[in-house]
């Protein structure tokens, strides 16, 4: 419920500051964004294998966006940032399908 | 061994929905929150003009490419019209009465009240088995015109924009009401070499019809007279 509220609350907040991104955020944001998604899902995930663990939690969440970031910022240093993007989004894509498959395969056993 | 999974399944899931400010909850939160302002931070930064600023140097590149290619044919155009408008308004009425007549001219070709001789191709489909179906004949008059036919006929039939196809049930098409029996003739006017390629393209008109059981000839002339008129309306 708490965290339900804390999804809420950071939508209202976003929604009623109206942030602006600085621009030198702007082509990490969306990134770090996919990246504690999937985080977020990693977390649901271990909560139902019942091996959720608040530390790994907090440093997969911090760990993710901060790779996902640097990642991207080598990237653009290199020259190749918009197809070091696509890959990060691909591969955080991939996990965040298999962690909702786990979930559901909680639910449905299917 | 199933019911105590699913017994606890429920137990995870309502401590989970329970309100209590344990150190997993509030961690959660801070998560969530941070997910949320996060997305709708992103999105807004999307959705705005500071899109273009935070591009990547090749998508700019791209979208510029894009643009000035728009803006010299823009302005080609823009030339062109210019010339048109400057004739009409310097000269006597004979320009005007050119160009009007010159408009005439395209736009009976186009709606098939006039004939219409020219560089083009004529193609012969033949079916002995009778069995390619009317979308064959569709699929060949839209690669035609994609390809830049200006007048095309099937047999004695002009193809203009209402023109229809529909199968017969013995066999054969029927063409705007008039029915046909293969081999089909097909004259269009228009640049033949470009037509000829658009037929002939891996998984196009003529591989179709050879899967059939069919044959298609194509032959690109310099002269192809499209004789069928369209009933003016």
């Amino acid at each position: 419920m708490i965290p339900v509220l804390g999804l809420v609350a950071g939508v209202l907040l976003g929604v009623l500051l109206k942030p602006d991104i600085p621009l030198w955020m702007q082509p990490y944001l969306p990134i770090a964004v996919v990246a504690a998604l999937d985080a977020v899902l990693g977390a649901l995930r271990a909560l139902f294998d019942g091996a959720f663990s608040d530390r790994v939690f907090v440093i997969s969440f911090a760990s993710n966006v901060t790779i996902a970031g640097l990642l991207v910022f080598l990237g653009d240093s290199l020259g190749v940032g918009s197809q070091i993007s696509t890959g990060i989004v691909i591969i955080l894509t991939l996990r965040i399908f298999s962690n909702v498959a786990a979930i559901r395969r909680h639910f449905f056993k299917a | 061994m199933i019911s105590a999974r699913r017994r606890l399944l429920r137990i995870r899931l309502l401590l989970l929905w329970r309100p209590a400010l344990t150190r997993r909850q509030i961690l959660a939160a801070g998560a969530a929150v941070l997910l949320g302002f996060g997305s709708v931070a992103s999105w807004r930064a999307a959705h705005s003009d500071m899109a273009l600023a935070a591009a990547r140097p090749d998508q700019l590149l791209t979208l510029l490419d894009s643009l000035n290619s728009r803006s010299q044919r823009l302005q080609a155009e823009q030339r062109q019209l210019a010339v048109t408008r400057q004739r009409l308004e310097s000269g006597s009425n004979a320009a005007a009465i050119t160009e009007a007549r010159r408009r005439l001219q395209v736009l009976s070709v186009l709606a098939g009240t006039v004939q219409a001789t020219g560089p083009g191709v004529t193609i012969v489909i033949s079916d002995p088995d009778r069995i390619i179906p009317s979308s064959v004949l569709l699929d060949t008059v839209q690669e035609l015109r994609d390809a830049g036919a200006e007048a095309i006929q099937i047999g004695k039939v002009r193809v203009v924009a209402n023109t229809w196809f529909a199968d017969i049930a013995s066999g054969g098409v029927r063409v705007s009401g008039t029915p046909m029996q293969p081999p089909y003739t097909i004259a269009a006017v228009g640049d033949g070499a470009t037509m000829k390629t658009a037929l002939g393209i891996p998984g196009g008109i003529i591989d179709s019809v050879t899967a059939a059981g069919g044959s298609v000839r194509v032959a690109a002339g310099r002269s192809v007279t499209v004789s069928a008129v369209a009933p003016a309306r």
